[in-house]
């Protein structure tokens, strides 16, 4: 089955210029497109800048105070469960514990941060997913929020 | 292959918690995957700890940000969902999941608990201004931090879920599969949001294409 512009238009529309985000099933008549229309190319390569735009905007810093305070987290908590478990809640507590702890772990934030980055997987995927079932099980799960159905 | 526990050397008393390790050491945890990490974790492990707010901090901080509109507010739930990861990593299930994707799910949770606690009491997040980062040191220079400001204020204005979808696919990266688990979608409608959260970015943002691509409007 051939694509046509109003089908690549769509194709664009959703998923962008990278052809690793695009539906399988779509990808060769996408392609088959592209080698023929020049026109084709043209929304492709406009697509491709707006992508670029979208993907270069840069991350935040994150201060030293915040890093302290993350890196305090396990300090804290192990003081506040001794203390009576978590009902005393422990981000308020973080201040008492924000120095030793945070400082000894900073050398390891600094040390591992942006030398390590999972590679990121681009393949579509058509399946309909729900990472509750396989991830969360009977322990850790994501938090109390519900995922609110598309709009 | 990924070394082992044993193989990396660190000595970590779970009961005190006290790290002993060394440069050498974070050297060799640079290797190990998320998954390795959080089991080093539930273990008590803090070096562990250490090496992955190193890895997952600043990204999540930007995609909390850009949801709430909020600095203050991303960094909040920044300690929040890193205090969720520490009480929970015992209970990670090696093999279930991907962290980085799991972790998303909780930064997105924990935002949109506090979007529907501000909801119809304070200023819509659509009016709350740029969520960009003011602080010296910022890495971009004037003209990028101009685009940006403009991108923020453009995804600031997107619809929440078609924001969430945006940011995950098209700002943090993540494949369309792994998108769809954070916002607990299919891929059908993860490609509903980004339509529309394309075309109204588009539009917000012609100007800044057109300088891109040269195309005078």
């Amino acid at each position: 089955m051939s694509m046509g512009m109003d089908e690549f238009r769509t194709l664009l529309d959703a998923w962008g210029a990278d052809a690793a985000r695009w539906p399988r099933e779509r990808q060769a008549d996408a392609e088959a497109l592209l080698a023929s229309s020049e026109e084709a190319r043209l929304l492709l390569a406009d697509e491709a800048a707006f992508d670029a735009l979208l993907a270069g905007m840069p991350e935040p810093t994150p201060g030293a105070a915040l890093v302290q305070d993350i890196l305090a987290i396990p300090r804290a908590a192990r003081q506040d469960r001794r203390a009576g478990g978590w009902r005393f809640g422990v981000l308020p507590a973080l201040p008492r514990f924000a120095g030793l702890t945070a400082a000894t772990l900073l050398g390891f934030y600094i040390g591992t941060t942006s030398l390590f980055q999972p590679a990121q997987s681009m393949a579509a995927d058509t399946e309909t997913v729900n990472i509750s079932d396989y991830v969360f099980g009977e322990g850790i799960d994501a938090g109390s929020a519900d995922g609110e159905a598309a709009e | 292959m990924k070394p082992s526990w044993e193989m990396t050397g660190l000595a970590m008393d779970s009961m005190r918690g006290a790290p002993t390790a060394g440069p050498a050491d974070a050297a060799a945890l640079n290797i190990l995957s998320d998954e390795a990490l959080m089991q080093r974790i539930g273990r008590g492990d803090e070096p562990a700890y250490a090496a992955l707010v190193g890895r997952h901090l600043s990204r999540n901080l930007g995609f909390a940000t850009r949801l709430l509109g909020d600095r203050a507010e991303g960094e909040e739930v920044m300690q929040e969902a890193f205090l969720k990861l520490w009480r929970g990593a015992a209970n990670w299930q090696p093999g279930s999941a991907r962290f980085t994707t799991w972790f998303y799910r909780v930064v997105l949770n924990l935002c949109i608990d506090r979007q529907r606690k501000r909801r119809g009491s304070q200023v819509p997040i659509d009016d709350a201004g740029d969520p960009v980062d003011e602080r010296p040191g910022a890495d971009a220079d004037i003209h990028d931090r101009q685009v940006s400001r403009q991108i923020d204020g453009a995804l600031a204005g997107l619809p929440e879920r078609q924001r969430e979808a945006v940011s995950l696919c098209y700002l943090q990266g993540l494949s369309n599969k792994e998108a769809a688990d954070v916002l607990q979608v299919n891929i059908k409608a993860l490609e509903s949001l980004l339509t529309r959260g394309r075309a109204a970015l588009k539009q917000r943002l012609g100007h800044l294409r057109n300088e891109l691509t040269g195309i005078t409007p």
